[in-house]
Order: structure tokens, then sequence, then C-alpha cells
């Protein structure tokens, strides 16, 4: 009841924040149109706007990035059904029924289940979030330092294990995320560390620096290697026949018949997505899985069924309220758009943890509505436009839209410091993260692992200060205990798992 | 000596120098300290270590497999060098704003990258070279009020920014 209170009086409040509409209008289209194109992101979205949030209120600039990655989560779906090219890795999976409903003529259908699946997926996943997050911020309260290592070193684990092909590989990322993340000041004594004297060196790292290369340049390198999207659109040819009003609408009746796999989906996306580092990539697929062994037209799947498309954009959708989740009570990112969403919290001065709800409840709600609002804008714009969308994607020249997407990430490292050494390490980034993305590493174990580094370390070593330097500590509390058994318990059954497949 | 062999060597002989030259170096730590400035880093590159044996095994153990295709060789591509000049461009454009400044110097990499990636024409290179950095310029410059790197050229270009 609280909660709808709150949720209430946020949405009035939106009668005097213009900017914060506008900013989640904003948010919404850029979300929508850099998913919509092959190999820009709903992250490189965010990473490109963050500039941009340096100057505007916190509520205005965390709801434009919310709204940022529900937009681009739902656009990669638009190329995945015309074009036959996922928008986001999110939307492969949709890819499989959805183009072979646009080679049929049907891709006014198409669009429209997938814009229809993905709203009601993200609506009832957000409905989660603003209604059960702040219970379990209640139970977090309790928790100690050994009991945040631990869940800290759950998540980064886990994050490593699962975000990438190799779990070694996973794992290297995330520690080297953690080492980047110990340049600068110590955190228990301020002294400096790794810093050769540099006083660029002693604040350590800048953190947008960090996203912009890793995601951002290491981009331009990919696209400058392989010209992906110029290849695919001109491979691709969609249907010139005269299409049938009839074949362009969802029906009432096939709406009643793609509920049930909806609402089937949502919940897989939900479970999976609280995961930290699962993420909305794998969730479709798992999704798509189930709803072919509970369906009763299997022999439809991957031919153009309704079904295949619903579950998988349903799936892939309840994901981002669901990520929110570790974020919000535990100030873990549950993906990389939820780091990046974390990165703007704390430009912005603003730490996670079971306390925001208490001391910024305005700011919390104020996001919770926003994120309903970027559902309804892009409902509305993915319903009656996304066929113009994927036309006009459809014509992007790749070659001139990356080199100005370069510039703007040369800026968006300049501008949080006006510092040119952070460009620079913008390069480095870059290179690193192009290196790591060609030999199977994990950008977003490296991330994430860098953004929980300084936490981590913090509570780490309180843990064992107070226990004098005595590791079993962590095995005194059971939800220490816990975190540390299913970390290990993960990390060996996916080791194992993946050393048999590659077998 | 297969790609993940190399790789993994390279981590394990970075952990092995950050541990025992940089964190000694670096990060000054009081004698007789436990759970010092020193313990962190530490312990992460023990791990990494670790870690980078690990994948040097696998990578043997995978580059038995070669039959399967598993096996992965250094190759040398022939986009190698248009990626080498597009990092080379970034760091000369870094220098370049410090110098000529920042529209100056944007135009000139604009234009480099944009032949980078394949346009070819020169009426296109210039026109969105010349269009593309004065739109960012002034966005920047006056609605974020982001003070750009400033050079030889700046005070020409003042007259845009109020």
């Amino acid at each position: 009841m609280e909660q709808l209170i709150e949720l209430s009086m946020a949405f009035a409040r939106m009668y005097s924040q213009i900017d914060v509409v506008i900013a989640i209008l904003v948010g919404t289209c850029v979300g929508l149109l850099l998913g919509a194109i092959p190999g820009l992101t709903s992250t490189v979205g965010i990473v490109l706007l963050i500039p941009f949030t340096f100057y505007m209120s916190p509520l205005a600039a965390i709801s434009m990035v919310y709204a940022v990655h529900k937009g681009g989560t739902y656009g990669g779906s638009i190329p995945a059904i015309l074009l036959n090219t996922p928008g986001t890795p999110a939307a492969a999976c949709t890819q499989q029924d959805g183009y072979p409903l646009t080679q049929q003529g049907k891709q006014g259908k198409a669009l429209k289940t997938a814009v229809v699946a993905s709203a009601i997926g993200d609506f009832l996943s957000d409905l989660v979030l603003i209604f059960a997050t702040v219970y379990i911020a209640n139970l977090v309260w309790a928790f100690g330092p050994v009991e945040i290592a631990a869940v800290l070193f759950f998540a980064i684990t886990i994050i490593g294990t699962v975000a990438g092909k190799s779990v070694t590989k996973g794992l290297i990322s995330a520690f080297v995320g953690l080492l980047l993340a110990t340049v600068g000041l110590d955190p228990m004594g301020g002294t400096p560390r790794l810093a050769f004297g540099l006083v660029e060196f002693q604040k350590g790292f800048d953190l947008v620096a960090l996203l912009v290369g890793i995601f951002i340049f290491s981009e331009v390198l990919v696209q400058l290697e392989t010209a992906i999207i110029r290849q695919n659109v001109r491979e691709t040819h969609v249907t010139k026949r005269k299409l049938k009003a009839e074949d362009q609408k969802l029906t009432l009746k096939e709406f009643r018949a793609i509920l049930p796999t909806i609402f089937r989906s949502y919940t897989i996306g939900q479970i999976i997505g609280v995961i930290p580092g699962i993420g909305a990539a794998i969730t479709p697929w798992v999704s798509y899985g189930q709803a072919k062994s509970f369906s009763k037209h299997p022999e439809e799947y991957g031919k153009g069924s309704l079904e295949g498309i619903a579950a998988a954009e349903a799936a892939n959708n309840a994901v981002c309220g669901a990520n929110m989740m570790p974020l919000l009570t535990l100030g873990i990112p549950g993906s990389t758009d939820a780091a990046l969403i974390m990165g703007v919290f704390l430009i912005h001065g603003y730490q996670f943890g079971p306390m925001i709800f208490q001391e910024q409840p305005h700011l919390v709600y104020g996001v919770f509505a926003a994120g309903l609002i970027a559902i309804f804008l892009y409902f509305i714009l993915g319903y009656f436009l996304a066929e113009r969308i994927g036309r006009i994607i459809r014509f992007f020249p790749a070659q001139i839209i990356y080199p100005l997407v370069l510039i703007t990430s040369f800026l968006g490292a300049y501008a949080g410091n006006s510092s040119l050494f952070d460009t620079g390490a913008m390069v480095v980034f870059g290179v690193l993260g192009y290196g790591m993305r060609k030999n199977g590493f994990s950008l977003p174990a490296l991330v994430i692992a860098f953004m929980l580094g300084y936490k981590f370390e913090f509570n780490l070593r309180q843990a064992l200060r107070i226990s004098d330097g005595d590791f079993l500590i962590f095995l005194t509390s059971p939800i220490s205990l816990i975190c540390i058994l299913f970390a290990l318990g993960l990390t060996v059954y996916t080791f194992k798992k993946r050393s048999m497949e590659t077998e | 000596m297969n790609k993940n062999a190399v790789i993994s060597g390279v981590i394990f002989v970075l952990s092995l120098i950050v541990f025992f030259v940089l964190i000694p170096q670096q990060v000054y730590e009081r004698e007789g300290a436990t759970m010092g400035p020193q313990f962190f880093p530490k312990m992460v590159t023990i791990v990494l270590a670790a870690l980078s044996l690990l994948l040097f095994v696998q990578s043997i153990f995978i580059g038995n497999l070669s039959k399967r295709g598993s096996y992965k060789k250094f190759q040398i591509k022939p986009y190698y060098f248009s990626l080498f000049l597009l990092v080379l461009f970034s760091f000369l454009y870094i220098a370049a704003m410090g110098i000529l400044g920042f529209l100056v110097s944007t135009v000139l990499f604009l234009s480099a990258t944009l032949m980078l990636f394949g346009e070819k024409r020169f009426l296109v290179v210039g026109s969105i070279s010349v269009v593309g950095s004065l739109t960012i310029f002034v966005v920047f410059g006056n609605f974020l009020n982001l003070l750009m790197p400033s050079g030889l050229f700046s005070p020409w270009f003042e007259f845009l920014l109020y």
C-alpha cells in the first residue's frame, strides 16, 4: 500500500517535472532506435548519453538511461523480425519466428506480437520490482561486512562464470576488473596504489572512460573489422508483395492464444533476471524452449509462430525490471545496462543498498514511474511505427554512423573531468575490450567487477579485521556460507558442463 | 603454440610482474601490517595467476583437439592494419586536440575515420566532417557548457560559443 502511495505521488510530481518527462521520451526513442540498429545496443545508447546526464537533475538522468534500457531491449526485435538481423543479442531468439513471418508478408502481425509481449512482460516485472523490492531491502538491513563481502563474492563469481562462453575466461575478466579497481586510493587508509606518482592514477580509473572504451570504442573497432550491417542489409530482401491488411493485425483471438505463453515466459524472465550476470541474452532461449514444450503446435516453431515471438520477447523484457532488484537492494547490477544505470546513480552521488528506499524514496519511486512511462511510450511507438523504424534503419549508412559515434565517445570520456588523460585511457580500454571480445573474454564481467571492486575490498578487509585475518569468519554466518557454497557450486557445475560440451 | 596458450602465458607473466614488482614498489605498506593496502591487489593477482595456469592447461587440452577445429592459431589478418590506423589516429587526435583545438582536430579525425570506414566520396567526407564537428562543438559547448580542449585555432571559433 505504501508503495502504491509513493508511486502515485511520483506520477503526480511528473506534472511539475517536465524535464523528467522529456528525458524519458528521449531515452525511449534513443533506446528504440539504437536497439533497432544492429551493432548498437541499448548499452551503447546509455554510454553515449552519459555525458548529457552530468548536466541533468538526478531523476531526469536516471530516468533517461532507464528508458534507454527498456526501449533498447524491445527495439532489438524490430530488425530481428524485418531484416533477419537481431538488433541486440537478446533479440536473436525473436528472429527464429519473426523473420519467417516477414517472409510470409505478415511482418505487421509479428511486430505487434513482439511489442505486446514485450510491454506485458516488462510491465509485470516492473510491478514486482515496485512492490517486492522494498521487502527484500528490509532483509538486507541485517547484513554486516561479512555478509556483504560474501554476497559480492557470489555476484562477481556468478557474473564471471555465466556471462561468457568460458568459465575460466569469464573469471579472468572479473579479476582483471577487480585489479583495475585497486588503482587509486586504498579504500581503508587512503594510501595511493599503483599510481606511479601521477595524480590521474591516484583518482583511480574514470568509470565513464572505462565504460566508453570497453563498450563503444571496442564496438567501433569490431564494426570497422567486419562491416556487418552493410553486408547484412545488402543481403536481406524484404518481401515486396502486396500485403494483406488482416496479416498486419494481431487479432483478439490470437492475443488470447499467446497470453498464457506471455505469462509463463514473463515468470521465467523474472526468475532468471534476478540472478546477476545471466541477463536478457540467455533468458529468451530458455523461455522459447519451455513455450515449445508446452505448445499445442510445436511444429510451427521456427516457421513463424506467434507464440515463439511472444515467448522470446516477454522473457527478454521481463529481465529489465528483474535485474534492477539486486541493484537496488544490494548494489549488485544484474546486467551490463544495470551496471551503467548504477554508474549514473554513482555519478550523481547516490549509493545503493537498502537505505536508498528510506533516504531517497522520491528518487526511487520516480525511477519506477519513469519505467512504467517508458513501457507505455515504447508500446505506442512500437505498435504504430515499428515498420517505419525498420525502414529507416535499413538505410542507415554504417560508414557515417560509426565515426560520429566515435567522436561522441571521445567527448563522453572527456566530459566527466575535462581530462585528455581520461580520453587516452578510454582508447587503451577500447583496445583491451576489442582484444577481450575477439578472444572470448567477458566485457560485462570486467565492468561489473570493476564497479563492485571498491565495495568488495572494503567489506572483505573489514570482515577480516574483525576476525584477525581468519577467513573462516565467512563460514560462521549462514548467509555468507550459502553465498560461498552457491558461488563455488555453480562455478564447478558450469565448468564441468561446459567441459563436457567441448568434448 | 595455440592462441589461448599465448594469452594465458601473457596474463601469467603480467600477474607475476604486478605481484613481485609493481605492488611492492607502488603500494606503500608498513612493515608487519596485516590486511594493509597490498593485501587485496596481491590476492587478486594470485587468483589471476592461478586462473591463467588453468587456462593454459585447458588450452593444451583443446590444442590436442585440433582435428575437431577447436585449435586456433595466431594469424595476421588483413584488417589489422586498418584497426592499427584507427587506434593510431585516435592517439594523434587526442594529442592534436591540445595543439590545434577541438574543432579543427575533430574535422581532421572525422575525415580520416570516415575514409577508413570506406566512405570514398570526398564531398560526403568533407561535409559530414565539417557539419558533424560543428554540431557537436555547438551542442556540447553551448547547451552542456563543456569546456572543450583549446589550441592554436580555438580563438577563431570562439564566436560560436555564447
